[in-house]
């Protein structure tokens, strides 16, 4: 009985490392058997010996099967399994003793890293003031993610006598694109620039992750200003209440009211307009990633 | 010379979509071609390159049907629709991307 040949060998290998089943398994065998046969062919063909031509053609193909088995499970979503985390961790140890796997195949499209540099609203008075802490574990949140792709912000409570003139939200249609997908795709970060905040988006074109970065920081900017306003119309309705009834106050109230009629007390009379913030969004940076 | 893994990761689907955009080939072809077209700089191992048609097929860029020849027969693939389109896009960003570097760079 005649030794298998170096092609042999090979799918064997590749046939006891694939861990996908069934006609993608079939064809990923035929397909690399023709491929390797057509080339130890083409070689024989030209007066080579077959064994020779074999392993030429093997060499060629560059991925060990090991290696090959891995690239062919990327993209899948196998069914929690056992064994899962022992196959891990025989991958990484697999990687760790310098099986070629060829990084050209790993990534699943081109990824764009674009940033939006939010200016801060208020004046630098230190590398990373306290602000800018609170502001960056409340800007990447789920529900801002969610403003970015619709546009649709929560309605504010009534406030009578009060003008509002609301911030603006742009929505960003990416088709596909979900909230969470967003949010888990986005990273917000102090900026090198001192007082600001950098927003980076990563995705498969420059242009959306471009469009994603800009809206993200315009946004979070807006849903900040509308929180500072619903606080300052609660804040002018409670002033307007308490000068209606000052009559009977108590010694607190009375306090308070002392204090909001030499804020506001010259205005109360009139709309009041709350649309004092300029905020910034600026420098965009584009990447590969 | 020859340039390997690092230097293409992240660009190999577009360079494979770019090829098929001229017509069907089998893995083996792509690979060659990528060599030619490239005057030997992509010198990639065979083998790397079918992992990646299966990923864009089953991403909806490329089909693909066994075809007899007078040889083995042979898995080919054909660029689809939306394939055509995802190149566009990838095409467009890499020139907006190199335009950039250059700006950068200061290449004429």
């Amino acid at each position: 009985m005649s030794e298998p040949g170096p092609i042999a060998e090979y799918l064997a290998e590749l046939d006891a490392r694939l861990h996908v089943q069934g006609r993608r398994r079939r064809r990923i065998l035929a397909e690399v058997e023709s491929h390797l046969t057509d080339a130890a062919d083409v070689a024989t063909g030209q007066g080579g010996d077959r064994a020779a031509a074999e392993r030429d053609a093997v060499a060629r193909f560059g991925a060990s099967p090991a290696a090959l088995a891995v690239l062919f499970g990327e993209g899948r979503r196998p069914h929690p399994r056992w064994w899962a985390p022992v196959a891990a961790a025989a991958v990484l140890a697999g990687a760790a003793a310098g099986v070629l796997v060829y990084s050209t195949s790993n990534g699943p499209a081109p990824r764009y890293r674009a940033t939006a540099t939010m200016v801060s609203v208020f004046p630098a008075t230190s590398p990373q003031p306290r602000w800018m802490r609170s502001a960056i574990r409340d800007a990447r949140r789920l529900v801002v993610a969610r403003l970015v792709l619709s546009g649709q912000p929560p309605s504010l409570p009534s406030a009578p006598g009060i003008a509002i003139a609301l911030p603006r939200f742009q929505p960003v249609s990416v088709p596909g694109l979900d909230a969470a997908e967003l949010l888990r795709a986005t990273t917000v970060t102090p900026s090198r620039q001192g007082n600001a905040i950098d927003f980076t988006v990563t995705t498969s074109d420059a242009a959306t992750a471009r469009r994603l970065a800009t809206a993200w920081a315009a946004t979070y900017l807006s849903w900040w200003r509308l929180g500072e306003i619903r606080k300052e119309a609660q804040f002018y309705r409670d002033a307007r209440r308490i000068l209606r009834f000052e009559r009977g106050l108590s010694a607190n109230e009375r306090a308070e009211y002392i204090r909001m009629r030499r804020v506001y007390g010259r205005s109360l009379e009139r709309p009041y307009e709350l649309s004092s913030y300029r905020p910034a969004v600026r420098a965009i940076r584009i990447a590969a990633a | 010379m020859g340039v390997g893994g690092e230097p293409l990761k992240g660009h190999l689907d577009m360079l494979v979509l770019s090829v098929l955009d001229g017509g069907e080939a089998h893995g083996y072809r792509v690979i060659e071609h990528l060599r030619a077209a490239s005057g030997g700089v992509f010198d990639l191992p065979e083998g790397t390159v079918y992992p990646v048609l299966h990923r864009l097929e089953r991403a909806g860029y490329l089909r693909s049907r066994w075809a007899k020849g007078a040889g083995p027969k042979r898995r080919v693939y054909t660029l689809t629709s939306r394939g055509r389109r995802a190149l566009d896009g990838q095409k467009e960003s890499w020139q907006a991307f190199t335009r950039a570097v250059s700006a950068v760079i200061g290449a004429s």
